[in-house]
């Protein structure tokens, strides 16, 4: 099997991450409920993997590395703990539904929705958010949402510059890295977001389960969860201090140990050097994805990209495209609308949903080109 | 009865720091279960021998400032 849907998981994970799982599994305690051997060697390595996440994002405050199941469940944990009713927010057409929907149910409770449209091409215009955030006839956002890589056409956005925008104008940045975490470098001290959700399966190749958000000092959440913690056991609130005041509940202490050693591999490796690789073959396949007839590929080919194409084939289901890959030459993608309803419509697939492939760190150019030829079979089978 | 130094925290995260910053410089100490009496943010707290305050004061000076320190007298 050519696994080529690494934009839902990472299929291909480094060894230390399977080992790290199963030594957790069988010599941690729980962490923060307890100082005997198991329960500190539980907490030493969780808040071990804090700072290795901290330091990966280049990010000051490790305690403020809040350990979630999924990017979902962090971003939920954003959006609900900064929003109030009357606030305005702007989000993307790039957005995600666990964006979209938390919004969409907070606009029942009196938020203000407005969307930063994206082009026929799939293109957010930087210059339409300077100009919406500079129009003093507008209500000033509380929040400015944005993905920084689209998980349907890989694109990336410039958070550094929507950050700086959202800032100047008073409003605050959240930045969806689902699709960018682990596989292209972020830098907190650069880019200046005010919180920063990431799931640990992806890119960064930790297991299922694991994700997480950085808060910015300054920035207060409202928990979305509320439980035990281990600490200030007879308050009737959630702990004011970071990490606990957004973990309520047992943490996922295998996954986080696994997540670690992901993180640890990704540090030896180097994120950078990932993104160049994956690139260079994104580059590659393109331009042997590009020379079939009848294909079209979503997106526009300048700027920077994630390790993600979406393509169809004339007016072919994406769905049976993906099928045909799968079944007939053995390799996995996704079709459909990757729970990307705005992307879709932006790009006219709403009907067709699209065909997205989407490699990772142990696939190799080969693979890719194989891909490339599999799909120029069915296209010439099909006339 | 053995009476020691007992330095609690105002989060789990300060907890976490201070031993390492305790190992690195060799402060001896282990962490405990804070003892019901005294209260901070975080259920862990370090105890050390009395004697040995100045070592770990020198450990975390510019670095992490404790919750408090008692002295606490141990069954064991």
């Amino acid at each position: 099997m050519i696994y080529l849907n690494q934009a839902a998981t990472s299929f291909h994970k480094p060894d230390c991450v399977r080992k790290a799982v199963l030594e957790a599994l069988s010599g941690i305690g729980s962490a923060a409920r307890g100082a005997s051997a198991a329960e500190l060697s539980a907490a030493r390595q969780i808040w071990a993997v804090r700072q290795s996440v901290a330091e990966l994002f280049g990010f000051d405050a490790a305690e403020r590395v809040v350990f979630t199941a999924n990017a979902t469940q962090a971003l939920n944990t954003a959006i609900f703990g900064l929003l109030n009713p009357g606030d305005t927010v702007i989000a993307t057409d790039w957005d995600h539904n666990s964006v979209l929907r938390p919004l969409y149910r907070l606009r029942q409770q009196g938020i203000r929705l407005e969307f930063w449209r994206a082009d026929a091409e799939g293109r957010l215009s930087l210059s339409w958010l300077r100009q919406r955030l500079g129009d003093s006839t507008l209500p000033t956002p509380r929040l400015v949402i944005c993905t920084h890589a689209s998980n349907l056409t890989g694109a990336v956005l410039d958070i550094s510059q929507v950050s700086a925008f959202a800032h100047r104008a008073g409003a605050l940045c959240l930045v969806d890295a689902a699709q960018s975490a682990g596989s292209i470098p972020i830098d907190m001290r650069e880019i200046k977001a005010d919180v920063l959700c990431f799931t640990g399966h992806k890119g960064l190749m930790g297991p299922q389960g694991t994700g997480g958000l950085l808060v910015a000092p300054g920035v207060e959440l409202r928990p979305l969860i509320s439980g035990g913690t281990g600490i200030c056991s007879y308050e009737r609130a959630q702990p004011e201090n970071y990490p606990e005041h957004l973990e309520a509940g047992t943490l996922n202490g295998p996954g986080i140990c696994g997540l670690g050693a992901a993180v640890r591999y990704l540090q030896t490796v180097g994120v950078e050097s990932v993104h160049r690789r994956e690139q260079g073959i994104l580059k590659s396949f393109r331009a042997q994805l590009g020379k079939i007839e009848g294909i079209r590929i979503y997106g526009a080919e300048e700027g920077e990209h994630s390790a993600t194409i979406a393509f169809n084939l004339r007016d072919i289901p994406s769905a049976e495209l993906a099928d045909a890959l799968s079944e007939r030459h053995g390799i996995t993608t996704r079709a459909g609308a990757h729970c990307a309803p705005r992307m879709h419509a932006a790009l006219g697939t709403k009907e067709q949903g699209a065909v997205r492939i989407s490699f990772g760190c142990f696939n190799t150019e080969t693979e890719l080109m194989q891909a490339a030829e599999a799909v120029r079979e069915l296209a010439e089978e099909r006339g | 009865m053995k009476e020691e130094l007992v330095v609690s925290f105002f989060s789990t995260a300060d907890a976490m720091r201070a031993e390492e910053l305790c190992r690195a410089a060799a402060v001896p100490g282990r962490l405990i279960p804070l003892p019901p009496d005294i209260h901070a943010d975080c259920g862990l707290a370090w105890r050390l021998p009395i004697e040995k305050r100045p070592e770990l004061d020198r450990a975390l000076e510019g670095k992490l400032k404790p919750a408090g320190f008692l002295r606490h007298s141990f069954r064991w």
